[in-house]
């Protein structure tokens, strides 16, 4: 067999039994690998009304088929699950080299289920599979707990995905972690994990991935490796990282700054690229066979912070508990991103949750009496290192807003105004880039998304949003220059539709976003090449799209399966209302707001989603092969839109 | 002879979002089936224009111009 491993294991830690399951041709055509099968094993057998936290729940673990070869940074590892952020359809990815190690181990899958007696690592030794115990590495923080294993099974070599304190607190946006700091930040799977008594999983592999056209599949690596030197986003990422965005930002009004009440800030050049670089970047990284190498190592060097260290920052794991917080001293904001990781959590939706509170604060809905005492004020960086350890833990006040933004609110008591300043939809809170200034398409992904809101990355239109820097491409594909400006409608319902479904296969193909329809020195008719030449297979560009697609509609239909449709297809109302405010001069979106509502009926068009409910229509999904999810979604497109229903007002699931 | 009458080729030239319009109207003059229209609509508009010149509605020229400079040429090579 070429590219895949051909079975998945299957780990179910009440019974203690380990099973490992064929996966046919037929099967992995049709969902290829990480995002798709990871979704399929949702679909299928976690009913939507299902506790997340149920022993019977799952968590998946995907490769996909040239995962751990030399295409451009194929090792990616998709993280599936009910998310008990949202209480729907979750995934979140992460790059290291844990991915390429799982496929030399023999497998492109694993799905863990039931829940442990007591806390549990597993270890995957090639075709020999154990479960141990891990009661020792319990409250570990991931680089402690990834030591220990390495130490206790003799091998420096191996890679592992370990979770932090976070994840066996419950902490419903927990993150998942390999290599120590390559993190899956979204959605919550931590929590699963850690609700299953699962610690960590380490890996060893000593196979290798068959290639089955190998002078095809090097000849196509090697013309995309000589673009790489030339792509011009390549050149950023790698010298000051994803940092690099911060001074655009700020210049453009994306920057979300005291809660998106602004997009810019006088002092956010100190946490930029260019500064890091200058300052506390220890050294650059990469993941597996990468071209770029966009991850930073810090360690801090002077001030209240010296001696820290750690992998990153990102430009999403920073802002949100930096500039959103209003916090804008650059060690202040290292020191909470190295907080956060260690506690192994998700950087954006913490950030997310105390912005909130800050909000809730200024505007008097809660007091020093609902926060134990702590004065939840714009930039009060004392009260911020705090909450995160408070979150972490479940103590106090972070015991509520470890639940998220959108469930905090309601523990609270705070009604619809409190659910007004969350800056979430459907139970997640929103990267740090506001849409009024980084572009319309962009902010569709946050309504559409089906991870919930946040979709930075899983349908993010870069045709929109780094296009800037190809110029023709947006013709070439779109057939309009046009959709490259932020601020208009033109042209974004059709360039959403083809990058989600882009985005969709480069999440089976587990390969990095950055390399492919971010930067585009990979565009689809090269995934198409190197994927047919891994495999052996022959399929046209138009099949490989038509898989995407039938991926985003799958997820779509899980959200369906809970009612959640076209009235849950919104953003904040901040976004819709409150015209972007100057912060900055020259600021590029002054007076701005975001017409969602003018291109979302044009999107649905190309999903052939039902006008009414905004499900997918049965002929759709029975043009993608999906008759039975077609028979799911039946009898509930009359109830979504029955009189009972349209009164629900829905923030989470 | 055009494919599409002037009248249409101006309507596509001023909307918003032309794309699955143009498609249609296409698949309206005969020049794609169902499988045509969905095929372009997952793979793109350089596909669509590759097709088009392929068929030989349009010429290499045309087809240089609809890339480069996109829709609004390709409606205006369609309709003369």
């Amino acid at each position: 067999m070429y590219g895949w491993c051909g079975q998945r294991l299957r780990v179910d830690l009440s019974k203690g039994t380990i099973i490992k399951e064929p996966l046919s041709y037929e099967y992995r055509r049709k969902w290829i690998g990480g995002r798709g099968m990871n979704s399929e094993v949702i679909y299928r057998e976690v009913p939507p009304n299902l506790d997340p936290f149920d022993p019977d729940a799952r968590v998946c673990f995907g490769v996909g088929p040239i995962s751990g070869t030399a295409a451009p940074a194929s090792g990616r590892v998709t993280v599936s699950c009910k998310s008990p952020l949202t209480g729907g359809f979750g995934d979140s990815n992460m790059g290291g080299h844990w991915g390429a190690e799982l496929k030399y181990a023999g497998y492109d899958q694993i799905i863990v289920q039931g829940r442990a007696p007591k806390p549990v690592y597993i270890w995957i030794d090639d075709d020999n599979v154990e479960i141990r115990d891990a009661r020792h590495l319990w409250g570990k923080f991931p680089r402690e707990a990834d030591a220990m294993i390495k130490q206790e099974l003799g091998d420096e070599d191996i890679h592992i995905v370990v979770i932090g304190p976070a994840g066996e607190n419950l902490v419903r946006f927990a993150s998942t972690f390999n290599d120590v700091y390559r993190a899956a930040g979204r959605t919550g799977h931590g929590a699963v994990i850690g609700s299953k008594n699962l610690k960590a999983i380490a890996v060893r592999g000593s196979g290798t991935v068959k290639i089955a056209r190998p002078k095809e599949f090097f000849d196509v690596c090697n013309r995309l490796r000589q673009k790489f030197k030339t792509d011009p986003m390549r050149k950023f990422l790698y010298e000051i990282g994803s940092l690099s965005l911060i001074n655009v930002a700020n210049h453009d009004g994306w920057l979300s700054v005291n809660n998106f009440k602004q997009g810019a800030h006088p002092e956010a050049w100190r946490m930029s690229g260019e500064e890091h670089s200058k300052t506390v970047l220890k050294h650059r990284e990469g993941c597996f066979a990468c071209p770029i190498c966009c991850g930073r190592f810090t360690e801090i060097k002077e001030g209240k912070y010296a001696g820290e260290y750690g992998g990153g920052p990102e430009y999403e794991h920073s802002v949100p508990t930096g500039p959103r917080v209003g916090v804008f001293d650059p060690n202040a904001i290292w020191h909470n991103m190295i907080l956060t990781n260690n506690y192994g959590m998700d950087g954006i939706e913490t950030g997310g949750v105390i912005a909130t509170a800050m909000e809730w604060y200024e505007k008097g809905l809660i007091t020093s009496k609902d926060t134990g005492g702590l004065e939840l004020t714009w930039g009060n960086q004392e009260v911020v290192e705090k909450l995160i350890t408070m979150i972490a833990m479940r103590e106090g006040f972070g015991d509520v807003l470890a639940d998220g933004a959108s469930r905090a609110a309601d523990r609270l008591g705070l009604g619809d105004e409190g659910h007004k300043y969350t800056i979430a939809t459907r139970g997640m809170t929103l990267p740090g880039d506001d849409p009024r200034g980084l572009g319309f398409a962009y902010g569709v992904g946050f309504a559409i998304g089906t991870r919930g809101g946040c979709d930075h990355l899983r349908c993010l239109a870069s045709l929109e949003l780094s296009g800037f820097m190809y110029p023709g491409l947006n013709t070439k594909i779109l057939g309009d220059e046009r959709p490259v400006k932020p601020t208009t409608t033109v042209g974004k319902g059709y360039c959403c539709f083809y990058e989600e479904n882009q985005k969709a296969m480069v999440d089976c193909l587990n390969v990095c976003c950055f390399t492919t329809h971010w930067s585009y020195a990979v565009l689809t008719a090269d995934q198409v090449d190197y994927f047919n030449a891994v495999t052996g297979m022959d399929i046209t560009e138009e099949e490989f799209m038509e898989i995407g697609e039938r991926i985003v509609n799958l997820e779509r239909a899980y959200w369906a399966r809970l009612l959640s449709g076209k009235r849950e297809d919104t953003i904040p109302e901040r976004f819709q209302k409150e015209p972007m405010p100057k912060s900055v001069d020259g600021q590029t979106n002054v007076g701005y707001v975001f017409p969602v509502e003018k291109i979302l009926p044009g999107y649905y068009k190309y999903r052939d989603y039902d006008p009414d409910t905004g499900f997918p229509s049965e002929r759709r999904l029975k043009m993608l092969g999906l008759e039975d999810v077609a028979k799911d979604l039946a009898p509930l497109r009359a109830k979504y839109n029955s009189e009972s229903e349209k009164k629900k007002k829905k923030y989470y699931y | 002879m055009a494919v599409l009458t002037k009248a249409e080729a101006k309507r596509l030239s001023e909307l918003d979002d032309f794309y699955m319009p143009l498609l249609d109207s296409l698949k309206k003059a005969g020049v794609l089936d169902d499988a045509g229209h969905r095929r372009y609509m997952l793979t793109g508009y350089y596909r669509l224009v590759e097709y088009l010149y392929t068929k030989k509605l349009i010429s290499a020229k045309d087809a240089e111009a609809a890339l480069a400079e996109g829709f609004t040429a390709l409606v205006a090579s369609l309709s003369s």
